[in-house]
């Protein structure tokens, strides 16, 4: 296997001091070029991990190292030409064009100002390509449709050009065609440029397809890491949701979660 | 292209402004004193030149740098709030400048130097006072959560207004004379020298606010996008409140409160120009100074002999334009 990328030691957060932790203890090792998932019930801090792991939060315990360097160490700036982060969908009514909004993706690369250079011009058309987004280039980011809007904010991560690209709950608020259409674009860059994905997602099946590894969140800890075969068993997601799911075997060995 | 036209459109309208203001006034000259004191100064007749120099050119010239830096600081403001609705008064600099101008007038305080008088000194200390504990007062666990920013605004803006209450009720002569600086007037018994106190920080808050336009555009996908794309939010919020604030309390120290301008420019330049600060910014800039120079023009001539304070006229002028412009958007 290819050597870690991203590598908690020990992470413990918690929203002021006097407020129980969010995540404790907390050891993990993301491979390079994988697809992890993160699960887990509302409230087990799915979304402060992965804000650890984009160095949005700083940890009060532990390390978050990105290639071996502390990220709390790096400046913004630095952070930023080497993951990118897409936060949960906020409906944005800026009246800014698709491509201003794909071009401030830019902007730990670029100049003072915000000048633009051949290179970052190319990275802004390859990354509206990679989107499907070239044809709404002109258009206000208000005036596009739910799935229409977060293609660019894929598209802005990444114009920044990084290995590394970490996703909170991109399909909440999308309907079915528009997830899947999400899924395969994430896969068709982790296959095609060899991008690392970590992504919050609440749907066990699509989890179970498309990653090479599930991490489940509970009471604050890590409950386990393993693909999904590994993972998906009856006992263990009653352990973690409270509910007996039915998990059945598809074609190829692939898991199926079911409620009914 | 469209850029560039933006540009000398606002220019020329404050071209135009210069103009007009210099010729209009309790004395109106002709149009061909302006061409002579362009072409041949010396042609002048001397009472003419002495009007333009002495009285009306210096005040024009402090009309263009307190609307210039209200506008800016309106603007700096309500990219960093993502309010359009916020003005360069909401961090309680105004309050403190008219607790510290109050004062000075209540207790009959000296001139510091002959340049600069006691009052516009304390309500500059009063507006940086102010200003500080707005951000004393704001700043959790060392973030300047933008909530708590605008409440300590209010907080300290009440306080202060009250306090400047307490004192008007006691101190019964001068009551005038603290009314009419909390109106706002562009009349400066010191003239040039308060051009020239002013200046810096016109240009030191209007660079430091362009500095931070591309950040600002980032800051309006939200906290923490813009921090994710490499933005340093604190250090921006930082910099962009003590810019503006500092370019508020200069202005409201020597022109008092000159209300709805850094509310109303910097909404409509945006309207105009659409959201990127890297334009918004200086067309604010001129677009304020444009603004200032007519209101004060005819606040000078509307009632002549007499003046009225232009605080008041660009609020009376200002309220009602700026609902007729949001009822236009809202049937649009």
């Amino acid at each position: 296997m290819a050597p870690g990328l991203l590598h908690l030691e020990g992470v413990g957060y918690s929203y002021g001091e006097r407020r129980p932790p969010v995540l404790e203890d907390l050891t993990l090792l993301v491979e390079s070029g994988e697809w992890l998932s993160i699960l887990g019930a509302n409230g087990a801090g799915k979304s402060t991990l992965l804000r650890l792991m984009a160095g949005l939060l700083s940890p009060q315990r532990g390390r978050v190292l990105l290639e071996g360097e502390d990220l709390a160490q790096l400046t913004p700036r630095q952070r930023a030409q080497r993951l990118a982060f897409v936060p949960q969908d906020v409906r944005l009514s800026l009246p800014f064009t698709c491509q201003e909004i794909v071009a401030m993706g830019r902007y730990a690369h670029s100049k003072f100002w915000g000048g633009q250079s051949e290179g970052d011009r190319l990275a802004i058309e390859r990354a509206m390509q990679d989107t499907s987004t070239l044809h709404l280039a002109q258009r206000p980011i208000s005036q596009l449709s739910g799935g229409e809007a977060q293609r660019v904010r894929i598209a802005q991560a990444l114009a920044q050009e990084t290995k590394l690209l970490l996703l909170d709950e991109p399909t909440s608020h999308l309907d079915i065609c528009f997830q899947l259409e999400l899924m395969e674009l994430l896969r068709r860059l982790q296959r095609e440029r060899g991008m690392t994905i970590i992504i919050i997602l609440h749907d066990l099946n699509l989890a179970a397809h498309y990653s090479q590894r599930l991490a489940f969140l509970t009471g604050s800890r890590l409950a386990a890491v393993g693909t999904p075969a590994q993972t998906l068993t009856p006992a263990f997601l009653r352990e973690i949701f409270k509910v007996d799911l039915r998990v059945e075997e598809g074609e190829g060995g692939e898991k199926r979660v079911s409620l009914f | 292209m469209r850029r560039a036209a933006q540009f000398s459109f606002a220019l020329s309208l404050l071209g135009v402004a210069i103009v007009l203001a210099s010729l209009w006034g309790s004395v109106p000259l002709p149009w061909s004193d302006f061409w002579l004191l362009v072409s041949d100064p010396q042609a002048l007749p001397e009472a003419s030149r002495l009007i333009i120099s002495q009285l009306r050119l210096p005040r024009i010239l402090l009309a263009a740098l307190v609307g210039a830096s209200l506008a800016l600081a309106g603007c700096g403001l309500q990219g960093l709030l993502r309010n359009p609705l916020a003005d360069p008064y909401i961090v309680g600099t105004s309050s403190g400048a008219s607790l510290g101008a109050t004062l000075a007038i209540v207790w009959n305080l000296p001139n510091l130097t002959p340049y600069l008088s006691a009052v516009p000194a304390m309500a500059f200390i009063g507006a940086l006072g102010a200003m500080f504990l707005v951000y004393r007062l704001a700043k959790v666990n060392n973030f300047l959560p933008v909530e708590t920013f605008l409440l300590a605004g209010v907080i300290v803006g009440s306080f202060a207004g009250a306090l400047v209450s307490l004192l008007l009720t006691m101190a019964g002569q001068d009551l005038q004379r603290v009314m009419l600086w909390l109106m706002g007037t562009l009349e400066q018994p010191e003239g040039p020298a308060t051009f020239w106190l002013l200046l810096p920080y016109l240009v030191g808050g209007g660079a430091t606010l362009l500095c931070c336009a591309q950040p600002l555009n980032l800051l309006g996908l939200g906290e923490e996008n813009a921090q994710a794309l490499g933005v340093n939010v604190e250090r921006l919020k930082l910099w962009v409140v003590a810019a503006s604030s500092l370019m508020t309390a200069a202005a409201v120290s020597v022109a008092g409160m000159i209300g709805f301008l850094g509310l109303v420019v910097p909404h409509l330049t945006r309207r105009l120009v659409g959201p990127d600060h890297r334009w918004l910014l200086p067309l604010c800039a001129l677009n304020g100074a444009t603004f200032l120079i007519v209101a004060d023009m005819i606040a000078r001539v509307i009632i002549a002999p007499r003046e009225l304070p232009v605080g008041v006229l660009t609020a009376l002028v200002g309220a009602p334009f700026f609902f007729f412009i949001l009822k236009c958007q809202r049937s649009n």
